[in-house]
């Protein structure tokens, strides 16, 4: 059994640095502008959508999902215009209230939207995008694909951009600044403009490499993202929201445990088994692992 | 009698220090009033009494129990009942709305008729309380409290923003509903709101008790000046 | 004059008074129609079952719940195995069905609770999921991905000379005027006033004395109880089921849309959002793979233009007719966040 062990982390640690891909984007729109999106999902399986159009289209897989990439934050932006900006911007509705009923229910509809959307272009039968590497590495204690290797290279990558953006740059102190005290930085003269649209642009990027990569091994097909994204919130309620570094920790963790309990358990409780994870810390710290707590004043 | 005794309270928010060892005994039967500059500890205080935030250290009695402050809706079901400084209703319901859900845990509903009438809320009745005029909304908002019947009403700023007529109104009602019989803590920047209503006063600074008699003699102490009334006169004088 | 209470026992009556009046009417019209209009009466009556009390929940405690997909096949289950397998009649499944996933509500509501706002929603998605997968998984009682088959049909009394359809239908309909007639006794108890209070403001709710945790309790097992019996009748009427119909986001997100696009805190909006969102589409026979885009579409229009849904359209059009000049409540106050 222990002899399995490298080689369930090395799969683990590939997995769930898609889910922390994912997860990222989930907790920078969250984190910042506090929108519980559950349209992200779709974010990635738009990712891969896109990807496999353009490849069946005889494209490269990799300037696919760089069109991907850009088409699917055009996209995020369009998302945050129509379904969450009407209700922010509503009258009664302030920052603070960003996690209310209504901008739940509004997200829920996005993202129904977008993936009746897809099946109308594309189906519901599942697809898989052409593989686009296949060597392999061997290991004496695990073996791992080029793909897999090129995930976790990926999300190492995106991590370090994405923290470049937000401390190297004035645009990244806006965003930080916003998420620390909304109201003090539009105080301060931060265009909340331009801080939604990276915001969204970042995130929505973030979940389709991810839905593009992962497009690569498994399966593709309209709901795809529903599972990732409330495992994304899984990961945000082990990690903290808003937290990046949680978030990448959180999806590895994740990643491992699911890779463990398919290897040692039986694999239809996989899935399940990561909820059973959700329900115990959220009956341990009902505000998340690492959530503050609130307070009444 | 003491009907409350507040044994060195301590609250802190992580290095803030709210209350730094309040100790404090509110009579059976009088109108208790509570001064201090903002940020004193005022509200942590109501929120400690009335179970709403848990003291670091301390402990309250209330009439002849010990082993407070209890929850808040054990509190409430003791008597103790409190209002917020930013008025609180529920702005989405009718009034008649709210006071069915005051009614709800009321010991006594059918006092509410009379609350209606005492608090001008009989022509409202139906209109959304979110709608309501601001000192309308004030006095829903010590209706919810009355109806509950409490022994201990704490009151915090009721008459911020109210203009001199719709003060004098409130002072009526909360001294119609004391000679019923409930003894009232009232904070309140008001002074003299405050010190006409007060039968005993108490300055609270920095999270700490720095004076406690009648009014007039409040109204002597240097120290008193100092903190709080001299800051205020500067304040007016800007 | 004015008891400012106004006991609302003259209101519940004319409730009850009109819901019955309804209820003949539909059961009338419904004996004149043909099988596949009464398969669309069935089903409209059952889904209005689902989000009549499921508004308990959503519209008048403002908790956000993606579980009922679950709790719904919870019931159907329960009402396939202990008729099917245990060869109990169904009037005898049909309440055990409906406690049951009344108990199992509790249950969820009592982990759920724990957490708030994002947290409670995203809680109950995964119990919704993991309930989902649970049929899956467990397939030597439930079936798996092939379905339950055979499951015995509600046993008609003699003295009901309809044929079997028209029977499934006006159960249906008896099932929603029970549910409507509860769900209104409920909303005007003390608890009722309760979860309104917690929909509003939680942290005023418990300073008036609310007990809180009981008031939102026992909205959630309500609306279990009722998603349960409605499964079970759905078992029963349909003879198959299948998890396919108890997804998270078939009828989990259906719920939520049936709901706000009829009218959030009325009972009588869920019904509407039923009629129009489930029953007119089948009888139309535009059901296709539109519908859900519809509803997705729709529930964005209501969410942003209409919080409070076709109904409160409707109330302010009769309004409107009859020339009162009530002004009608803000409707971005309604749609404030239901917990701090
Ligand atoms: N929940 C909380 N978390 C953190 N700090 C708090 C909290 N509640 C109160 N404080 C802090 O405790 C101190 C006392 O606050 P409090 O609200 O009790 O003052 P107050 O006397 O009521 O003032 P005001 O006259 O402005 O109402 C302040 O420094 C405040 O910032
Ligand atoms: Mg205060």
């Amino acid at each position: 059994m222990l002899e399995l062990l490298p080689q369930q982390l090395a799969n683990g640690l590939a997995l769930g640095s898609t889910y922390a891909l994912v997860a990222m984007g989930l907790t920078l729109i969250f984190g910042v502008l506090l929108i519980p999106n559950f349209a992200h999902g779709e974010f990635y399986m738009l990712g891969a959508f896109i990807t496999y159009a353009l490849v069946a289209s005889g494209l490269n897989f990799w300037l696919a999902m760089a069109a991907a990439v850009v088409l699917v934050t055009g996209i995020g932006w369009i998302v945050d215009r129509v379904v969450f900006q009407p209700i922010g911007s509503a009258p009664g509705h302030s920052a603070a209230q960003g996690s209310g009923l209504s901008m739940m229910i509004s997200a829920l509809a996005g993202s129904i939207i977008l993936q009746q959307v897809a099946t109308i272009i594309w189906g519901t039968e599942a697809r898989t995008i052409p593989a686009p590497m296949t060597g392999v590495i061997q290991t004496p204690y695990f073996t791992i694909t080029a793909l897999q290797l090129t995930v976790i290279g990926t999300l190492t990558a995106a991590w370090i951009a994405v923290w470049l953006v937000l401390h190297r740059s004035r645009l990244g102190l806006a965003i930080r600044a916003t998420s620390q005290n909304r109201d003090a930085a539009l105080l301060m003269g931060i265009s909340m403009t331009q801080v939604r649209l990276a915001t969204f642009g970042i995130g929505a990027a973030l979940g389709a490499v991810a839905g593009a990569l992962l497009g690569a091994t498994f399966p593709i097909y309209p709901s795809m993202g529903v599972t990732p994204v409330l495992k994304a919130f899984v990961v945000l309620v082990i990690g903290g929201i808003g937290s990046l570094p949680g978030a990448i920790a959180g999806g590895l963790v994740l990643g491992m445990v699911e890779v463990m309990v398919a290897g040692y358990g039986a694999s239809q409780f996989q899935d399940i088994g990561t909820f059973v994870i959700l329900v115990a810390v959220l009956l341990i710290r009902p505000q998340g692992l690492f959530g503050r707590a609130q307070v009444e004043r | 009698m003491s009907l409350l005794r507040i044994n060195g309270v301590e609250a802190r928010f992580g290095g803030v220090v709210a209350l730094a060892g309040v100790t404090l005994d509110i009579p059976e039967g009088v109108i208790f009033g509570l001064i201090g500059p903002n940020g004193a500890g005022k509200t942590t205080l109501i929120n400690v009494v009335s179970g709403l935030v848990k003291p670091t250290a301390g402990s309250i009695t209330f009439g002849a129990e010990a082993g407070g402050p209890w929850p808040i809706a054990s509190a409430v079901s003791r008597g103790i009942v409190r209002t917020f400084q930013q008025t609180r209703a529920f702005l989405g319901l009718t009034v008649r709305e709210n006071l069915r859900i005051a009614a709800v845990s009321s010991p006594d509903p059918a006092c509410i008729e009379e609350l209606v009438d005492a608090c001008g809320l009989a022509p409202v009745l139906d209109r959304v309380a979110g709608d309501l005029p601001y000192a309308t909304l004030r006095h829903l908002g010590i209706a919810l409290a009355l109806a509950l019947k409490p022994r201990l009403l704490l009151l915090d700023e009721p008459a911020v923003g109210l203009a001199e007529e719709e003060v004098e109104r409130l002072g009526a009602l909360v001294r119609r509903w004391h000679a019923g019989g409930i003894t009232v803590l009232l904070v309140e920047h008001n002074v003299r709101f405050l010190m006409e209503m007060s039968d005993r006063v108490a300055v609270l600074d920095r999270g700490a008790v720095l004076f406690v008699g009648t009014p007039a003699e409040c109204q002597d102490r240097q120290e008193v000046i100092d903190v709080y009334l001299g800051r205020r006169q500067a304040d007016a004088a800007d | 004059m004015m008891d400012p209470l106004a006991s609302s026992r003259h209101g519940f009556i004319r409730t009850v008074a009109a819901a019955s009046a309804m209820l003949v009417a539909a059961c009338a019209v419904s004996l004149q129609l043909n099988d596949y209009y009464l398969y669309v009466v069935t089903i409209g009556a059952i889904f209005a079952v689902l989000a009549v009390s499921f508004d308990v929940l959503l519209g008048y405690t403002g908790y956000l719940s993606l579980a009922h997909g679950a709790l719904y096949g919870l019931g159907a289950y329960i009402c396939a195995v202990l008729t099917a397998r245990h060869g109990l009649p169904f009037w005898a499944a049909l309440p055990v069905a409906g406690l049951a996933t009344g108990a199992a509500g509790a249950l969820v509501a009592l982990l759920s609770f724990r957490t708030r706002g994002l947290y409670f929603a995203v809680l109950t998605l995964g119990i919704g999921l993991v309930g989902h997968q649970l049929f899956l998984v467990f397939d030597q009682v439930t079936g798996g991905v092939g379905g339950f088959v055979g499951i015995p049909g509600p046993e008609q009394p003699a003295w009901l000379p309809v044929s079997p359809v028209a029977y499934a239908a006006l159960l249906a309909l008896a099932l929603l005027w029970v549910t409507f007639v509860a769900a209104s006794l409920f909303v005007r108890s003390k608890l009722g006033a309760a979860c309104l209070a917690v929909r509003e403001d939680i942290t005023l709710a418990r300073a008036l004395g609310i007990r809180v945790a009981a008031a939102r309790l026992s909205a959630f097992a309500f609306s279990a109880t009722f998603a349960g019996l409605a499964g079970a009748l759905f078992a029963a009427i349909s003879s198959f089921i299948a998890p396919e119909s108890f997804t998270v986001l078939g009828t989990g997100f259906q719920l939520v849309a049936l709901v706000v696009v009829g009218g959030m805190g009325t009972l009588w909006g869920p019904v509407v959002g039923a009629i129009l969102l489930t029953a007119l589409p089948e009888a139309l026979r535009v059901a296709s793979t539109y519908s859900l885009l519809a509803y997705g579409v729709l529930l964005l229009v209501c969410v942003i233009f209409a919080p409070k849904g076709i109904a409160s359209l409707i109330s302010a059009a009769v309004r409107r007719f009859r020339g009162k000049s009530k002004p009608a409540p803000d409707p971005a106050r309604l749609r404030r966040e239901a917990t701090p």
